[in-house]
């Protein structure tokens, strides 16, 4: 055992809360079982970083509706297949006959768009700071090669506002782990400003287990302090890859956007520049968030308020095979990662 | 739905590459990225986002010390 793993152990200090905000993380943390080798007094709070469980229902329900217009084809990553909006999925409406197609990287789109020229393809475009760069590479692409029957239905979110919200909000948290491959696009020094304001350590990290338990340990050592660390150097830079930022500015600007179980927070969101507003599906104004199961809890989940274990419907009625709520659908979800590891 | 896989690069056609992926070959986007056959670099959804720094910069003892010495 390293020295810091036998001081995570041993700790027995004021508790400490501490904050993973990428579905990378979470997954990690629980495939690993991390939690099980730190003392009782450092606790992990899962947080909003799984894309697709912060999305809310009328977007789900807006891709359900493209999918059964005439000569429209919704294209997704397979996580969002399964989520349902306000009563369907897209799997559902494929089975009433809708044209739901599943990808592995937005330029896949370019075949698909180029091979049927009648249909118009829509990216279910999704994400957080690291996905964002490839939606616009698939724009440029799209203008470079003259395919012009390719648009984007986005939901597309960044991470310090929704941080923001949970420390102004929520607060009670002493540490973030701050996401890894976000950081690589944006820089380790984006969470430079929130570090300061709350006085609350930043360590962005790597995904390895080993990884994920130095930059806990860097967080309990650093409790009240302002500190961004980068323990993920082999990628991360403090300024991050500015082609990347560039070709994101080029098409997408900053937005208001509609979180589940936050509402709306200002200036959250990526959407497409008004001069790009032809590759639009009809992003704008999707904020309402209706669950089909009212007693669902995804939306304190999400933030932290709570854990998946204090939802009423966790284990029983919610699991991978009958999902009552986003965070129960995706492999990044909190409550799927907390219920096939049997994290406490 | 940000994992991104580490892969070595086989070969560069101008904004496309190929990278081993434990002897997958796929087929990604490099439009982001300065790269050469050989480099290590960061997968994420079809497209490279990063090339990862040559030496073993995440070395978990250099790491622990940094953080020792703030």
């Amino acid at each position: 055992m390293t020295e810091y793993q036998a001081y995570l152990k041993n700790y027995d200090g004021e508790p400490v809360r501490l904050m993973e905000v990428c579905g990378t993380h979470t997954a990690e943390i629980s495939h690993s079982g991390i939690a099980s080798v730190l003392s009782p007094n450092i606790r992990l709070i899962s947080g909003p970083g799984c894309p697709v469980c912060v999305t809310v229902t009328s977007y789900i329900d807006r891709l359900v509706a493209l999918s059964l217009e005439p000569n429209h084809v919704v294209v997704s990553f397979g996580d969002l297949l399964r989520v349902k909006g306000s009563s369907q999925s897209l799997n559902d409406a494929k089975a009433l006959g809708g044209q739901v197609r599943m990808v592995y990287s937005p330029m896949d789109v370019l075949k698909l768009a180029d091979a049927e020229p009648e249909q118009i393809f829509v990216f279910a475009a999704v994400g957080f700071e690291t996905t964002t760069p490839v939606y616009a590479l698939l724009l440029e692409e799209a203008q470079k090669t003259g395919i012009q029957n390719i648009r984007l239905l986005t939901s597309l979110k960044t991470m310090p506002p929704v941080i923001d919200w949970v420390c102004a909000n929520q607060g009670g948290i002493d540490g973030f782990l701050a996401p890894g491959h976000v950081s690589v696009i944006t820089g380790s020094s984006m969470f430079e400003p929130l570090a300061q304001t709350y006085s609350i350590p930043f360590a962005v990290s790597g995904f390895e287990p080993q990884q994920i338990l130095l930059s806990i340990y860097a967080l309990v050592r650093r409790r009240g302090k302002g500190d961004v660390m980068n323990l993920y150097p082999s990628a991360v830079t403090a300024e991050g890859n500015k082609a990347a930022q560039r070709v994101v500015n080029q098409y997408f600007e900053s937005c208001d956007a509609a979180w589940r179980g936050m509402g709306v927070i200002a200036e959250s969101g990526m959407c497409l520049r008004a001069e790009y507003a032809e590759f639009d599906a009809g992003s704008m104004n999707l904020t309402d968030d209706r669950s089909a199961n009212p007693n669902c809890r995804c939306a304190k989940v999400l933030t932290g308020a709570i854990s998946p274990h204090e939802c009423p419907l966790f284990g029983s009625q919610c699991t991978p095979q009958i999902p009552q709520g986003a965070c129960m659908v995706s492999t990044e979800g909190s409550c799927y990662q907390y219920y096939v590891n049997h994290r406490k | 739905m940000c994992v991104a896989m580490p892969g070595r690069v086989v070969k560069v056609d101008g904004t496309k590459a190929e990278v081993d992926f434990s002897g997958n070959l796929v087929r990604a986007e490099a439009g982001l990225v300065k790269i050469k056959p050989g480099d290590y670099v960061l997968v994420h959804a079809g497209c490279i986002l990063q090339v990862m720094s040559e030496e073993d910069s995440n070395n978990l003892m250099d790491l622990f010390k940094e953080i020792e010495s703030l």
